[in-house]
């Protein structure tokens, strides 16, 4: 039971990390940490790390999770249905996620002044950010 | 305790109403045939035709979705005070519904519902009945007319127009302004907070001025607020009335319009203070939610909006029935951005329930609302809001604000929001 409860809780963890392959190391780290245990408590961990590494490979190249993909939702009143822009506005499906970090930073701290982005932008956290950026540069324009 | 005998009529005109309900479901044709898990939507505004589409869109087309419209296009209200102004026409607000079902497969079904049955999870229409899984209650508001003496349903409708509904009463009042003398008064009445779109009375007071100003100089409008103050964006208003109409707009603070009448070419709007005589009244009444909403018995204690759990909008009162857009009793702003963001958090929900899992925990949605000043200047109210776990409610998040001032380059991002909005909704 402990042991799926840790597990439990290692998935929620990759949920919260942006960059999957990070999230696949904190899999191995946390296996590590496991081996202090006896031996049959280790033997489970590693089949649940096993089993936890291969679901995090296979979620790997899905989409991204439906939470990013919510975070996004709204913006699409002024950037639309997934980023792809009917008029005017920049289009965000398909942009670097790096360029869309930067940019959301610079509108959150005032490096880069706008009309609206900024009262956006102060809303959400960094890490927000990175989801939104994955889910928009996965967005075919 | 004895019945009198009118009290034990209604009684058994009730049980006459509950016990014909089940036998007329059973006789009334399915209007369209039920094969899957289905989602019925009730009204195709801002809130009702985006849930259609992303619960199509997100299912992978697997939920069935039925979308009830009484209306047969869709008529923004966004921008409907351009129409008053003369930049826009009630055709460049018009749009169809078609291709929610030519690219996502919804079911359209024009008509009127007319009963629903929380329990038999069914809706009822005047030529059969619909039956869901889940139902999607989003009827936008009503008006309180009988707040008013001497305002009903068809004064607002012939005379008196509110013009809060895009549509016939929008083109109507733009005649009445048409046929106003130069020199004549426009007098609007803004009801007591909350009400749909607030900043909406006060973009109108310019729209109008704006009219006026090409047009008949000479005229004025009046305000007579039912609010202590300005409700929205204060102090752009303010600047815009006075730096762009200056002597023609007059604010007065507290002046709810209790009593109408209309006394031939003149109407008479009746304050707290005074009777004011005018020649175009514009009275927005108090807004309750839709009737629908009434019908699913979704409407909480205040008998005016529906509580909801903010995760899944779903009612506080009725099991799988969900509640979205300016029916809902909430701390969000009653506006079209609002009623698409709270469509696709219940979208979302409604998927993963149906699959058997949680909503998504922490909702999060962003809202902006442009107000155009003049035929080429706009500012906004912008402000995102997140789901507060312990309150159980949707919160203001820090950063919200408003324009530093009207400009052109926000009139242009108003009808940027305009087009890509309206995509997101319907196409």
């Amino acid at each position: 039971m402990k042991n799926m409860d840790s597990l439990g809780g290692l998935q929620h963890r990759r949920m919260d990390i942006a960059g999957r392959s990070i999230s696949g190391r904190l899999f191995v780290g946390s296996c590590l940490k496991g081996g202090v245990m006896n031996k049959i408590r280790f033997q489970t961990l590693t089949i649940a790390c096993a089993i936890g590494w291969s679901l995090s490979a296979v979620i790997a190249n899905a989409a991204p999770d439906s939470h990013s993909r919510n975070l996004t939702a709204s913006c699409a009143a002024c950037h639309g249905t997934n980023g792809r822009s009917v008029r005017g506005t920049p289009i965000l499906a398909g942009m670097d996620k790096k360029s869309f970090v930067v940019q959301m930073k610079d509108f959150k701290s005032g490096a880069r002044p706008a009309t609206v982005m900024h009262q956006h932008a102060k809303g959400y956290s960094d890490e927000e950010f990175e989801k939104m950026a994955e889910f928009f540069a996965e967005q075919k324009r | 305790m004895s019945l009198d005998r009118r009290n034990f009529m209604m009684l058994t005109a009730a049980g006459i109403v509950v016990a014909a309900f089940p036998g007329y479901a059973i006789a009334s044709s399915e209007i369209v045939k039920k094969k899957g898990q289905r989602v019925v939507v009730v009204g195709g505004g801002f809130g009702g035709a985006t849930a259609a589409k992303h619960i199509r869109m997100w299912s992978n087309n697997k939920i069935e979705v039925v979308l009830v419209e009484r209306n047969t296009n869709f008529i923004s209200c966004p921008m409907s005070n351009t129409v008053l102004g003369g930049s826009r026409t009630i055709e460049d607000l018009t749009r169809s519904y078609d291709t929610l079902k030519s690219k996502y497969g919804i079911e359209l079904v024009q008509g009127e519902v007319t009963a629903i049955d929380p329990q038999k999870q069914t809706v009822m229409l005047a030529n059969g009945h619909l039956s869901y899984d889940r139902l999607i209650v989003a009827p936008g508001v009503d008006f309180m007319f009988d707040q008013i003496e001497g305002l009903s349903a068809e004064v607002s409708a012939e005379s008196i127009p509110h013009a809060w509904k895009a549509g016939a009463q929008t083109v109507l009042l733009r005649k009445q302004l048409e046929s106003m003398p130069d020199g004549g008064v426009f007098a609007i009445s803004v009801p007591k907070m909350p009400f749909r779109c607030p900043p909406g009375p006060y973009e109108r007071a310019c729209q109008v001025a704006n009219y006026m100003q090409k047009n008949k100089p000479k005229s004025k409008v009046l305000i007579l607020d039912a609010n202590p103050d300005i409700a929205s964006k204060k102090g752009l208003f303010m600047a815009a009335w006075n730096e762009l109409y200056p002597g023609m707009v007059e604010y007065r603070a507290d002046s709810a319009v209790m009593k109408v009448d209309v006394a031939g070419k003149v109407k008479i709007a009746t304050t707290e203070f005074e009777d004011v005589k005018v020649d175009v009244l514009n009275v927005i009444p108090q807004m309750k939610a839709g009737a629908v909403a009434n019908m699913a018995g979704v409407i909480g204690e205040d008998n005016r909006w529906c509580p909801v759990d903010f995760l899944s909008y779903e009612s506080r009162l009725q099991k799988n029935i969900h509640v979205i857009g300016d029916s809902v009793s909430a701390a969000l702003p009653k506006s079209g951005h609002m009623a698409t963001s709270q469509a696709k958090v219940c979208a979302a929900a409604i998927i993963e329930l149906m699959s058997g899992n949680q909503p998504d925990a922490d909702p999060t949605m962003a809202n902006t609302c442009y107000s155009m000043v003049s035929s080429s200047e706009a500012m906004h109210v912008a402000n995102v809001y997140r789901f507060d776990a312990e309150k159980k409610s949707m919160v203001s998040a820090p950063g919200g604000g408003v324009s530093a001032s009207r400009s052109e380059m926000e009139g242009s991002f108003a009808g940027y929001w305009f087009d890509n909005i309206l995509s997101d909704v319907l196409l």
